[in-house]
């Protein structure tokens, strides 16, 4: 019977004793934290190359600030240069080389990545103007929208009395043709009207003939829609012509080299971007944040949060479909562009404002 | 401002920068007879070097389009001692000199792309507005007349030694047949090489004026290129005065196009006018 016992005692022991050891074992062993890939599609060559460097400065210092999360946080960056088709094999690279979670978007890459986004399932972060892009599933923006940044441009032309506008603008950019249609839209029931519309593709270099062809029909004010270089050839060849209509644009004079073209006059684009952002970021890359750097810093915010949120165990990321949840969960976030609202469709809501060129600096005039 | 007088002032501005592609173009294909695709990036070539030295290094200007001009005519040169003179050398057909072009073209843009990055550059200080000047009700600025000059010299330039020189006499003697040339003891090798360095320092300053009009990029050379060729078909390819006339008329139909009809057309007009002289009048307006 003793010796039964003893058994018995002998065996729960050792039971005990492999249980301990196992347990011990097992607080020991570092927890593996499962990585959340990021990828971004973005020119950082060429004219545009300014405004994907800049993104990808923002992402990184984004992920810095960050510090220590559930889960880590990776990028891939591509350089498209602004190239549909170079977006369409940088998507592709992204989804099926990569493997990425997730993609930050911006110029021709929105349109492409949408389908891709939905076929991958993954989240598509875009930072574009078009309505029909966010579809709070797969796909979300953080642009300032366009029917709201074109509702300020004619309330401030109806304020300052323009009537007659002229408008140079590329169809080689969705985004240009989207801010036009919707400003041709917002015109309908004012007395605004445009009185010369001179199109042109993206890469031409002389306007002079249809320069020649707007000066009769005398406008209050030419509005621009291209981006750089193309935006500066025009206004020095409208200039050379002898025109001092004065300009404005959607979003442009934020991105030109040469603001001393565009001194004095006003422009509608998205807020300036936050005092504590810009510091931070002047301060670590030297020089002002350019056009875009808020919102991809502002996307990798909302992304972790979203992410760190619907992970349940940091060995194992969450699904899209958890993580899209609880992105549009978000209805107030403090952000580089101000408090941050996102919308049932996927849209992040943010302010606009008038804005002018002033010293060759953007200063704001009205929120 | 008379929109019509601006337009005849547009097309002869739009027409003297296609000659100054297309004379070089011309020049080169007379005396070698093959399509030198690889003549676009002469004119990067030239508008960098400018850059280079006069924006960059902060050179004085002349100096730098010497530098420009003659850099480019030296890249020229060297790539027909280097490439197509060998091709020649072992009767390489038109082909595959074209496409041995095509591959310099894109092996020296890049080259470019690498040292300069893709950017849009501007060879004078920002965007500065030119002086301009009234003609009749019309506007043109002070670079457009020094292209309009540059172009009505190297015309005279090149007819005075087409036609005064014994080395003019060579090259027309080339382009009439290289083999008879070369048996009446002309130096053909030789002689082809000087024409490639004249032909290319032509585009080279065409780059420059171009650049100080609107500025340069690594990729500018092929939009040149198809517009000096269309110039040149339109004229009569390898016909140093077509490319005059062709150039002209090209950048007259175009202006006038785009009066009419949306900017966006702009290309499709003189590519038209390609396809309406290659179907009715191959030979251009003036022949060979």
């Amino acid at each position: 019977m003793k010796k039964t016992a003893g058994i018995i005692i002998g065996v729960v022991a050792a039971l005990m004793l492999v249980s301990a050891a196992y347990v011990h074992s097992m607080s020991k062993k570092p927890v593996v934290k499962d990585t959340f890939r990021i990828g971004m599609i973005a020119p950082l060559t060429g004219d545009a190359g300014f405004v994907g460097v800049g993104m990808k400065n923002a992402l990184l210092m984004a992920r810095e600030q960050w510090g220590d999360g559930k889960y880590n946080y990776e990028f891939v960056f591509e350089d498209d240069q602004l190239d549909p088709k170079l977006s369409a094999s940088a998507a592709q690279k992204l989804l099926n080389v990569d493997k990425v979670d997730a993609i930050v978007t911006v110029g021709h890459a929105p349109r492409i990545t949408v389908p891709l986004a939905r076929q991958y399932d993954i989240i598509h972060f875009a930072i574009a103007v078009q309505k029909d892009i966010p579809d709070g599933v797969n796909n979300f923006s953080h642009w300032a929208p366009s029917v709201k940044l074109n509702g300020l441009l004619i309330k401030e032309m109806q304020k300052r009395g323009i009537k007659k506008v002229g408008v140079f603008r590329t169809t080689s950019l969705e985004a240009w043709v989207a801010y036009y249609n919707d400003f041709l839209e917002g015109i309908k029931n004012t007395d605004i009207r445009v009185v010369t519309d001179q199109t042109f593709k993206k890469g031409e270099k002389d306007f002079r003939s249809l320069i020649a062809r707007a000066k009769p029909t005398n406008p209050d004010i030419y509005l621009i829609f291209v981006e750089t270089p193309e935006l500066e050839i025009v206004a020095k060849q409208i200039r050379e012509a002898g025109i001092n209509t004065p300009f404005t644009t959607l979003e442009g004079f934020e991105v030109t080299e040469q603001p001393e073209l565009f001194e004095g006059y006003w422009y509608v684009s998205p807020v300036e971007p936050s005092e504590e952002f810009s510091k931070a970021y002047e301060a670590k890359f030297g020089k002002r944040p350019p056009v875009c750097s808020p919102n991809a810093y502002d996307i990798f915010n909302l992304l972790a949060t979203a992410v760190e949120r619907a992970g349940s165990s940091p060995s194992k990321k969450p699904a899209t479909a958890q993580i899209a949840r609880e992105l549009k969960k978000i209805k107030s976030f403090p952000g580089a562009l101000g408090d941050l609202l996102v919308s049932d469709n996927g849209m992040v809501m943010s302010g606009v404002q008038v804005k002018m060129i002033k010293n060759g600096k953007p200063i704001a005039l009205e929120h | 401002m008379d929109i019509l007088t601006q337009l005849v002032i547009n097309g002869i501005i739009a027409g003297a920068i296609y000659t100054l592609i297309a004379l070089g173009f011309n020049l080169i294909y007379g005396a070698t007879k093959f399509f030198n695709i690889a003549h676009g990036v002469f004119a990067a070539i030239g508008g960098y070097t400018v850059f280079f030295f006069f924006k960059l290094s902060g050179v004085s200007l002349v100096p730098s389009i010497l530098a420009g001009v003659l850099l480019a005519g030296i890249a020229g040169m060297l790539s027909d001692r280097l490439i197509f003179l060998p091709l020649r050398r072992k009767r390489g057909s038109s082909v595959i000199m074209l496409v041995a072009s095509l591959g310099l073209f894109t092996a020296l843009q890049s080259v470019i792309a690498i040292m300069f990055s893709n950017r849009f550059q501007t060879l004078t200080d920002i965007f500065n507005i030119q002086k301009t000047y009234q003609i009749f009700s019309g506007v043109i600025t002070q670079i457009h007349i020094v292209i309009i000059i540059t172009v009505i010299s190297l015309t005279i330039g090149l007819f005075l030694m087409l036609n005064r020189t014994k080395f003019g006499k060579a090259v027309k003697a080339i382009s009439d047949d290289e083999e008879v040339a070369r048996i009446i003891g002309i130096d053909t090798d030789r002689v082809i090489g000087y024409v490639f360095f004249i032909g290319s320092a032509i585009a080279g300053l065409g780059g420059i004026l171009i650049g100080f009009d609107t500025g340069i990029m690594p990729t500018m050379g092929m939009g040149l290129l198809l517009k000096g060729v269309i110039a040149s078909i339109v004229g009569g390819v390898g016909n140093i005065y077509g490319s005059v006339c062709g150039g002209l008329l090209l950048g007259f139909v175009e202006n006038f196009g785009v009066w009419k009809i949306s900017g966006e057309w702009k290309d499709a007009i003189a590519f038209g006018l390609l396809i309406i002289f290659l179907l009715f009048r191959p030979q251009g307006v003036l022949g060979k």
